[in-house]
């Protein structure tokens, strides 16, 4: 990472790291500026101090309206609870509850003729457990017979079209304390007429139009009479009376249900009233709550019943309760709902109050009540609610100036940042001072995944959000756990501060990818849809351009893909003609389908012919013609192209060869042209040397005229069979003979000039024997030509190692010297014409010795190849071994 | 002594001739065409015909095929042309020996004096003697103990002798260093290396004109070596 990167790098670490701050600060301001209260219902109420509204007093904010409010609402219903359970200002589980007052106190609508009467200990203990119901079934005959006979006579009436009606229990009821009833013949008469049956079902209709539907079940059993079912509740406690069972009260249906549905209110409305009540006299006992109420009832009889939470205030009269709130509370207020007076500075209105009394406890607000409530705003008791929420706002709305500040001061860090680092990012300088845009991999990812990964950041951090908003809720819950962590404070700053900097991370990636792209205009250039587009017009190019094929394949390709269509359609239209029709296009479809498939299956024949034909061209049969009249169409035309290619090669190979033979000839022809007088230089200078000569310069004269004209003889051979052998243009005559008897008659033919030298051979391998099938004066040539090679430059005195090796097949004979001088080529280069160990061309030799005894090995099927390592000079000569199968196939 | 005729069209290789076999005593004539060859041949007493065969008017070897419908001396065709299908040519239209340009001239006279030999003297050499062997100018006498080459001794050596003999006596056969080895030194082959072979060298130095080319000692190469009895 060089130096610019890594200043880039740090300002971008430091960006995100002060989006972190910003959150942290901001948590800071949210986990400090909340409070939690509870209520008498149990549930924590939490209130949010506006940290910017800074001039104000606590007793002004809304957070300590909130919190008079819920504790003015809890101690209002808190009176009626008191009143539900006390005697004399203390709790009383003995007080004697009945169920039919207590429930039509609540709703006029269940007022009813019988009640029972509970203790109130039973019936909050009753709700504690729950109440259970007992379902039971019966005939409909034992239903309406359940309390008493409901069939007497007694219990109906004809009305005024002389129809028998149920009149009601009520009837019966008296008649049994009366004189026995008269009936009239007329009413007995019909009574008669109806059947026991008849008569039970008139009653159990009366019974059924009473309640509503769901109260009672009946079903229609399988064998076609009907069970009514009745919830009844199973009685855990008895009455005061000692009484178990409810249905004692009752002597009908109609009375039983309804005792039975206002025993079930009073169970769940003094349970939970009891509760509440519990917790608020806790809330707002005596010395536990800085706010103080006096409630004072005035009953119809002129008695009065005062609930408060300051004992030595309980016996003042109503003027004097009023003058020592107004004076000792600094936040109070006076209602007297009957005389409409409302006095009180605590921010709360009188239809406050009236709908605190009258929304859901109208019922025991009944009477003349009075209220008189005020805070302390000195908050002498530690621990309440408004102590709690004085803390707060004391510690949070002084400092919020700074906090805020901070806040400001970071974002515009931020901002500043973010703007250094948009205008920076991509760019760089060369070192013309040329500016360039850099995009590093990411720029690259097409742009529509990087504006959709930018939409998923954008909807992680609303969840994030959300996510930050739940601890900060925990927070203010009081320290409870979240996902199974303990919440302490550093994770929930964390948190803040590790979302603040990986979003603004996240933002960064996308926003710097984005502005990067912008600047090196690639947003298109790397979109999804460029690349789609891109990829169609290649497409569209490919075949535009290959049109003759798309043509001729693809029209066909549908036509034929039509036909086929066509004639399942017909099929399926003519299906109904019969089966002649059918079987005759399906017979069409399958001649014409395959017609099509013997025409592909012959257009792919020819073309492997042609593959084939070109095949053999190329391994060097340019003899070869592709037979035209076997091939039609778009095959013909190329195998008469590929017969023209071959022709063409032919006729290359052909004039190539007439040129080499040509050029042998010329040599063949020339070097005779030059040994006719060469001969007579030969003689003449040899003449001359027979001639009696003395003076001195003159003999060494003749000397070298003498070995340059034996050196021009040499040198125009070894031009004939040089270019002989590169034209192809020798006869091998061919047979069995041994490579090492070969190597050894050559050590014998050199043996004088290889001690001139002083040069040995060693030869370990002298009695392996070492079959080839090859021409045994070629042979020879070569062998005769690599000896004469040794004696010219091998260093004198030294060793000349000769080594035959058969294995596989293959036969292999090295030749290894010290050379003399020292040879700056490769090795093959050695073996090109005219070239020689030294490159002055200065001693005998024509230069052409190793190229002829290359191309002898080549054209004997051996390899040939020399290896230089220093002064090392290694020739390897490899011949495939002589089988005895071939000579008997020759 | 005799008359040979020199047939060339290149005057100063004839002079050169002359110049050469008249130090040797023979008696020159010279032709630059085959015809004026021809005409030569009818009017003098001609022994040996030396023969280019690259000549105007008439050329070498249709001259050949001209002089050996009614004459049976020594043609020695001189010629540029060094290819083993030109000797052979040569050789079978009736030539007696090849030589080709440039030549040695001391092997030009050798084989001047080893043919004019053959056709003046040895025809008449057919005493039957079982010892004695010959292939051309090459005897052998195994009573003797005698090498003669175009009648001239040759000095061999035990050995050199012996390989000659075994050579001699199986004209045609190709004999592999190993069996002449085996058969001289009567013991196993092994180790023979190149002995045979430096001594077969001796040997066609000493009976040979030129041992590169030789005459009666020939090289089988990577087989063995024989004495051609033609």
């Amino acid at each position: 990472m060089n130096k610019v990167s890594l200043k880039r790098f740090g300002l971008e670490l430091l960006e995100h790291l002060i989006a972190g701050a910003i959150l942290i600060a901001v948590a800071a301001m949210l986990f400090n500026s909340h409070i939690s209260v509870r209520s008498i219902s149990e549930e924590a109420h939490t209130y949010t101090f506006d940290p910017l509204n800074t001039d104000s007093l606590f007793e002004d904010t809304q957070v300590f309206h909130d919190i008079l409010y819920t504790a003015v609402a809890d101690i209002t219903s808190l009176a009626v609870f008191r009143e539900e359970m006390e005697i004399n200002g203390g709790f009383r589980p003995d007080k004697r509850i009945s169920v039919t007052e207590y429930a039509a106190k609540v709703d006029p609508a269940n007022d009813c003729s019988v009640t029972a009467i509970y203790e109130l200990d039973d019936l909050i203990n009753w709700g504690k457990f729950g109440v259970e119901y007992n379902n039971r079934s019966f005939s409909i005959s034992d239903f309406v017979n359940y309390f008493r006979p409901a069939t007497a006579p007694e219990n109906f009436a004809l009305d005024e079209n002389g129809e028998l009606y149920f009149v009601g229990f009520l009837t019966g009821e008296e008649s049994e304390t009366a004189q026995e009833p008269s009936f009239s013949e007329e009413f007995l008469t019909v009574y008669e007429s109806y059947t026991e049956e008849q008569l039970e079902d008139m009653v159990y209709y009366d019974i059924m139009a009473q309640f509503p539907a769901g109260e009672l079940n009946v079903v229609r059993e399988e064998d076609g009479t009907f069970l009514v079912y009745v919830p009844m509740l199973i009685c855990r406690y008895g009455t005061v009376d000692g009484v178990q069972q409810l249905s004692t009260y009752a002597d009908n249906w109609v009375d039983y249900l309804q005792l039975q549905d206002n025993l079930v209110l009073a169970i769940e409305k003094l349970t939970s009233h009891y509760q509440q009540y519990v917790t608020g006299m806790e809330l707002y006992a005596e010395g536990s709550s800085n706010i103080k109420y006096v409630i004072r009832r005035m009953e119809e009889d002129g008695q009065t019943i005062t609930y408060t939470n300051d004992a030595d205030r309980a016996y003042y009269s109503d003027n004097e309760l009023a003058d020592y709130f107004y004076s000792e509370f600094h936040k109070y207020f006076v209602y007297y709902p009957d005389t409409l007076e409302f006095t009180g500075n605590a921010g709360l209105t009188e239809a406050d109050l009236y709908s605190f009394m009258n929304d859901e406890y109208a019922y025991a607000y009944q009477g003349d009540t009075h209220i008189w409530m005020g805070v302390d705003t000195g908050y002498p008791v530690e621990g309440d609610a408004f102590y709690n929420a004085h803390v707060v706002f004391e510690r949070i709305v002084p400092n919020s100036t700074q906090i805020v500040l901070l806040i400001a001061v970071m974002v515009l860090i931020w901002l500043g940042l973010g703007i250094y680092l948009t205008a920076d990012t991509g760019v760089f300088y060369d070192e013309e001072g040329e500016r360039l845009y850099h995009l590093n991999a990411f720029d690259h990812i097409w742009t529509e995944i990087m504006l959709l990964a930018g939409v998923g950041l954008y909807y992680l951090a609303r969840r994030g959000i959300i996510f930050l908003m739940d601890v900060a809720n925990a927070v203010y819950n009081s320290h409870t756990e979240m996902m199974g962590m303990s919440l302490d404070r550093l994770y929930e700053y964390g948190t803040f501060g590790l979302y603040g900097f990986l979003a603004s991370l996240s933002l960064g990636i996308v926003w710097f990818s984005l502005v990067r792209r912008l600047r090196a205009r690639s947003l298109w250039k790397d979109s999804f849809c460029h690349w789609i587009l891109q990829c169609l017009r290649k497409a569209t190019n490919f075949v535009f351009y290959h049109r003759n094929a798309a043509i001729s394949i693809l029209v066909s390709y549908n036509l034929f893909l039509l036909i086929n269509l066509l004639g399942l359609f017909l099929a399926w239209i003519l299906r109904e003609r019969g089966d002649w029709a059918t079987a005759s296009i399906v017979l069409a479809m399958v001649v014409f389908d395959g017609t099509i498939g013997v025409i592909l299956f012959r257009h792919g024949a020819g073309q492997t012919d042609i593959v084939d034909g070109i095949n053999r061209i190329r391994n060097g049969e340019v003899d070869y013609k592709l037979d035209l009249d076997t091939l039609s169409g778009v095959n013909r035309e190329m195998a008469d192209a590929v017969n023209n290619i071959g022709e063409g090669i032919r006729k290359a190979v052909d004039t190539s060869m007439r040129d080499e033979q040509m050029k042998s000839d010329l040599i063949t022809n020339v070097s005779h042209d030059i040994k006719t007088p060469l001969t007579s230089i030969v003689n003449y200078v040899d003449l001359l040397g027979r001639l009696d000569i003395q003076e001195e310069p003159a003999k060494s004269y003749i000397a070298v005229l003498d070995s340059k004209a034996q050196r021009l003889k040499q040198l125009t051979d070894d031009l004939v069979e040089a270019s002989k052998i590169s034209s192809g243009n020798i006869v091998l005559n061919t047979e069995k003979l041994n490579f090492t008897e070969l190597l050894n008659q050559t050590i014998g033919e050199f043996s004088e000039k290889l001690k001139e030298r002083k040069l040995s051979v060693v030869f370990e391998d002298a009695n392996i024997p070492a079959w080839i099938y090859a021409d045994s004066r070629r042979m020879w040539r070569i062998v005769e030509n690599l000896f004469y090679n040794i004696c010219k430059y091998a260093l004198e005195g030294t060793r000349v190692y000769l080594e035959m090796t058969v294995e596989d097949g293959q036969i292999e004979a090295s030749i290894k010297n010290i050379s003399e001088r020292q040879m700056n080529m490769r090795g093959d280069e050695l073996t090109e014409r005219f070239i020689r160990g030294d490159s002055s061309r200065t001693t005998e030799g024509s230069g052409l010795g190793l190229f002829i005894a290359k191309s002898l090995t080549q054209v004997q099927g051996g390899t040939f190849e020399i290896q230089l390592d220093g002064d090392l000079f290694k020739v390897v000569l490899t011949f495939p071994e002589y089988q005895e199968l071939e000579k008997d196939e020759t | 002594m005799a008359n040979i005729l020199v047939c060339d069209d290149d005057k100063e290789i004839v002079d050169a001739i002359e110049i050469y076999l008249s130090q040797d005593g023979y008696h020159i004539f010279k032709a630059y065409d085959g015809e004026q060859a021809l005409a030569l041949l009818q009017n003098e007493d001609i022994h040996l015909l030396i023969m280019d065969v690259m000549m105007p008017k008439l050329d070498g070897i249709r001259a050949t095929l001209k002089i050996r419908e009614n004459s049976s001396i020594p043609i020695i065709i001189l010629s540029a042309k060094s290819e083993d299908t030109d000797k052979i040519l040569g050789l079978n239209i009736g030539a007696d020996d090849y030589i080709t340009k440039p030549f040695n001239p001391l092997e030009l006279a050798a084989r001047v004096k080893s043919n004019l030999r053959r056709y003046t003297s040895l025809g008449s050499l057919s005493q039957e003697n079982k010892a004695i062997y010959q292939v051309g100018g090459l005897v052998l006498n195994d009573d003797t103990k005698q090498v003669t080459v175009d009648d001239e001794l040759v000095k061999m050596t035990p050995i050199e002798y012996n390989i000659l003999l075994l050579l001699m006596k199986n004209q045609g056969k190709v004999f592999s260093i190993n069996q002449i080895y085996e058969s001289i030194w009567n013991e196993d082959a092994i180790g023979a290396d190149n002995t045979v072979a430096v001594h077969i060298r001796h040997i066609r130095e000493k009976i040979e004109i030129n041992p590169k080319e030789p005459r009666y000692l020939k090289v089988v190469w990577g087989v063995g070596y024989k004495i051609d009895g033609q």
